[in-house]
């Protein structure tokens, strides 16, 4: 779905639609701009089996403990 | 090199993401991550104060642009060595002793020291070294204090990456174009290996490319990972890409797959290209690569006839004996195809209208031109000198509005090797006052030893930094550098990309760290120029910049994730392009005015010595790091704990070496220690030694540096004459003469005489 649409984004009308839809999905606060944001979330979602993106040092990660990263810094 | 946007062409101007529902004590903001050069959307999660958390941008056009060093940076930020307070020489230089000053203490005593020099020796004869990353981001401010003392004297590591490509590119269009990744159907790629944590952004737009059917052509020594997915592999011998490109241009102009109406009505200097191109048949282009001549031909075809096709760039051809001419042969293949500034082929982008740029911020018009003319190297090699970008001022005024535009950083810089030089008493005249903003530059450059000896004999070291690297050891004063974290940045990248991006500021800086932007506002007080730098804060400045498209910076915060304009394309056909001429200069009036041969050519090696009968190359990068910059950080050094040579299975064995062994590989400027790892992808007789290894944890101090004696490449890279391209006066770093040295029970002077080891 994802390079097909890339694909004929070229062709105008649904390149147009697209940015349509990406400018109001970032508002993120109607319904529609809730759909909007869901559908351009979809259409740049690759399949996982093509996901060439996935890492497990990216997909894993959830950041820090404060606590740990002050007793880092101390020396601790 | 920042990425290119994922959408380019419509009418896209503002897109503002909401940050989506954060946890409940944490505070998120958008940021530009600015660990490396891509400038990747993320945000930053904070609890506290502190940011705990990196992540990749919700908006889902940047979703994933997000690598390893981006989301350990909040650890890494927090290492217990950071400097966070100015620290002032108190013993010998290098002698690691330190006392502990105030910033107003450290700027009145540089302010003082400073002054004493510029009127002593001349203003030419302070210097400044700078990355534009990391803490480098000073949007210009460092030229602008230096034009107005007058120093001409500003050097930077994109003179052998990117900033040298673009000014290069220059000389023959009048611009440095950008590759549509979006629309193109043909990528090629020359050395350059974009990969999920390296070059995040570029990788993905190649995938994707790839999946929607571009095909992907891969020139490198090396089969890369690149080189696997692609439809051709040319394995090309190290630094031979000039001459494919002669191939290619065989090729394509035999077989007349060139773009005739766009070479007849906006090209100049075809016929003597076309002689010139003659003297390249296949075989002999074969002979100089290394390829199999129908493969040289397949490739050519197939980026002549698939197109739109871009040839992005790459940091390879950058390094090489003949960079200029490779760069001007890109430059050349792209034009003569018909794809420059169209949909899907290399574009124009131009600038912004509304917003202050980088360069207007340099004002490089109020250095004089006498002192213009002083810059060092300019004479030899001024390819990227205000001297060799002289005549396109006009055109630039003519075509993009305005007189300097330093794409990239790159296009008036001084000669790194003649700054060294300088340096250490052996220039035109003595460099007496060095500072180094956000970057590393002893290790950073070619022939680290004659860098070693010019910081030695200076009077002023300045360097603002987040560690003790090699360089900072040898300071006056090492001055706490804030980290992107800690600081707001506005993007205008770097005027090479038509998008202008804010960057919030996440947490308040550590310690007593300041921006790079701050400490040029110090410096110009310090000097008793304060009326140079009349912004009272960083948020006044962005707002000045911004003044135009009618936005405070925090207005462009909240309502913008980047601003662009929709693309135009075919621009010349108004305007010209920015050159002389107004044409496309295949034979460059620019570098004829100054010398040098207005057609490409190819410089061949010279011949071997006997003594060092291997070749390196030097300047990969490895996942965790970026540059110098990284090895203190626990989960990243795990990854890629100690500096590993590559090379084939037959070379090994040649040399008798094993995988883990260590040993020196060594040529006439020195030896570094390496530890072996045999890979299937290297060629025979060709080692990959990493870039940039010091150990922060080792001994500090001068003759030791923390290992960067030991281990760092930059001592191994010839400055020259013939391992120098001419017209840049930069460093072939792609194929220098080497050996291995066994290490075994043999004293070091056994160990290193070049008849110790016996070759099999």
């Amino acid at each position: 779905m994802l390079f097909r649409l890339l694909n004929i984004f070229r062709a105008g009308v649904i390149g147009k639609i697209m940015i349509m839809l990406a400018d109001a999905g970032a508002r993120n606060r109607t319904i529609f701009e809730r759909i909007a944001r869901f559908i351009v979330g979809r259409v740049f979602t690759v399949p996982k089996q093509d996901d060439f993106m996935a890492d497990a040092y990216v997909d894993n990660d959830e950041g820090f403990d404060l606590e740990e990263l002050r007793r880092y810094q101390s020396g601790k | 090199m920042p990425a290119p946007m994922p959408i380019g062409e419509e009418a896209l101007k503002h897109t503002k993401p909401v940050i989506r529902d954060a946890r409940p004590g944490v505070v998120s903001k958008r940021a530009l991550c600015q660990t490396c050069d891509m400038q990747c959307s993320v945000v930053t999660e904070s609890v506290d104060g502190q940011v705990v958390r990196v992540r990749s941008s919700d908006n889902p056009i940047f979703r994933d642009h997000i690598c390893m060093k981006a989301i350990i940076s909040p650890k890494g930020f927090v290492h217990p060595d950071r400097v966070l307070h100015p620290m002032k020489r108190v013993g010998e230089r290098g002698s690691n002793k330190w006392e502990r000053v105030s910033w107003e203490e450290a700027m009145a005593d540089i302010g003082a020291r400073l002054n004493d020099i510029v009127e002593e020796h001349g203003a030419e004869s302070w210097a400044v070294s700078t990355s534009q990353w990391n803490t480098g981001t000073d949007h210009g401010l460092g030229r602008r204090v230096m034009n107005h003392v007058g120093s001409p004297n500003w050097i930077s590591g994109v003179a052998l990456c990117a900033g040298n490509t673009a000014a290069v590119n220059r000389l023959t269009y009048g611009w440095f174009p950008l590759g549509d990744f979006h629309s193109t159907k043909c990528i090629v790629l020359f050395g350059h290996n974009p990969r999920r944590h390296s070059w995040t952004m570029i990788y993905n737009y190649i995938r994707l490319a790839q999946a929607r059917g571009a095909k992907l052509i891969v020139l490198d020594p090396r089969e890369s990972s690149s080189a696997m997915r692609a439809d051709i592999h040319l394995p090309l011998k190290a630094g031979s890409d000039a001459a494919m490109m002669f191939g290619w241009l065989k090729v394509i102009m035999d077989e007349g797959l060139y773009d005739k109406k766009f070479v007849k009505e906006w090209c100049i200097g075809f016929e003597e290209l076309r002689e010139r191109v003659n003297e390249f048949p296949l075989e002999r282009v074969a002979k100089l690569t290394g390829c199999d001549p129908e493969m040289i031909a397949k490739a050519a075809r197939m980026y002549a006839t698939e197109g739109p096709s871009i040839i992005p760039w790459t940091p390879i051809t950058d390094m090489q004996r003949n960079s200029t001419s490779g760069i001007r042969l890109q430059s050349i293949l792209r034009a003569i195809c018909g794809y420059i500034d169209v949909r899907g082929g290399d574009t124009f982008q131009g600038l912004v209208s509304g917003i202050v740029n980088d360069s207007q911020v340099e004002m490089h018009e109020v250095l004089p031109q006498e002192q213009k003319m002083k810059q060092l190297g300019s004479e030899d090699h001024p390819a990227y000198t205000y001297r060799g970008q002289e005549a396109l001022r006009e055109p630039m005024k003519r075509v993009w509005g305005h007189e300097y535009i330093n794409q990239v950083v790159g296009c008036y810089m001084a000669n790194p090797p003649s700054v060294f030089k300088a340096m250490a008493g052996e220039g035109p005249y003595p460099v007496k006052a060095f500072f180094a903003l956000g970057n590393n530059p002893l290790m950073s450059y070619s022939n680290m030893n004659r860098i070693l000896k010019g910081l030695m004999k200076q009077e002023l070291i300045v360097v603002q930094e987040h560690f003790m690297t090699p360089t900072a050891q040898l300071a006056d004063y090492v001055l706490p550098g804030d980290t992107w974290h800690e600081r707001p940045w506005l993007s205008d990248l770097f005027e090479w990309i038509g998008f202008v991006r804010p960057s919030e500021q996440s947490m308040e800086p550590m310690g007593e760290a300041k921006s790079t932007w701050e400490f040029w506002k110090l410096l110009a007080n310090a000097i008793g120029k304060p009326e140079i730098i009349p912004w009272n804060n960083i948020y006044e400045f962005y707002d000045y910049r911004l003044k135009g498209i009618g936005k405070t910076f925090q207005e462009f915060c909240d309502t913008t994730d980047v601003h662009f304009e929709p693309i135009k394309y075919r621009k010349y056909e108004k305007t010209g392009f920015a050159t002389p001429s107004g044409k496309v200069e295949l034979k460059s009036s620019i570098l004829e005015d100054l010398g040098f041969d207005g057609l490409p050519y190819f410089r061949e090696d010279p011949p071997m010595p006997k003594e060092y009968p291997l070749k390196m190359f030097t300047g990969v990068r490895e996942d965790p790091y970026f540059q110098t910059g990284g090895r203190h950080i626990p989960e990243m050094r795990a990854r890629s704990p100690e500096p590993r040579a590559f090379l084939s299975t037959k070379t090994a064995n040649d040399w008798n070496v094993e995988t883990d062994e260590w040993v020196d590989v060594s040529n006439e400027l020195g030896a570094v220690r390496v530890q072996i790892e045999i890979h299937a992808s290297m060629p025979d007789d060709l080692l990959r030694i990493p870039h940039g290894w010091w150990k922060p944890e080792m001994e500090r101090g001068a003759g030791k540096l923390s290992g960067a004696l030991m281990y760092s490449d930059a001592q191994l890279c010839r400055d020259d004459p013939e391992y120098l391209d001419s017209e840049q006066g930069i460093p072939h770093l792609k194929g220098i003469p080497c050996r291995i040295n066994k290490l075994n029970t043999q004293s070091d002077e056994e160990r290193l005489d070049p008849h110790a080891v016996p070759v099999t």
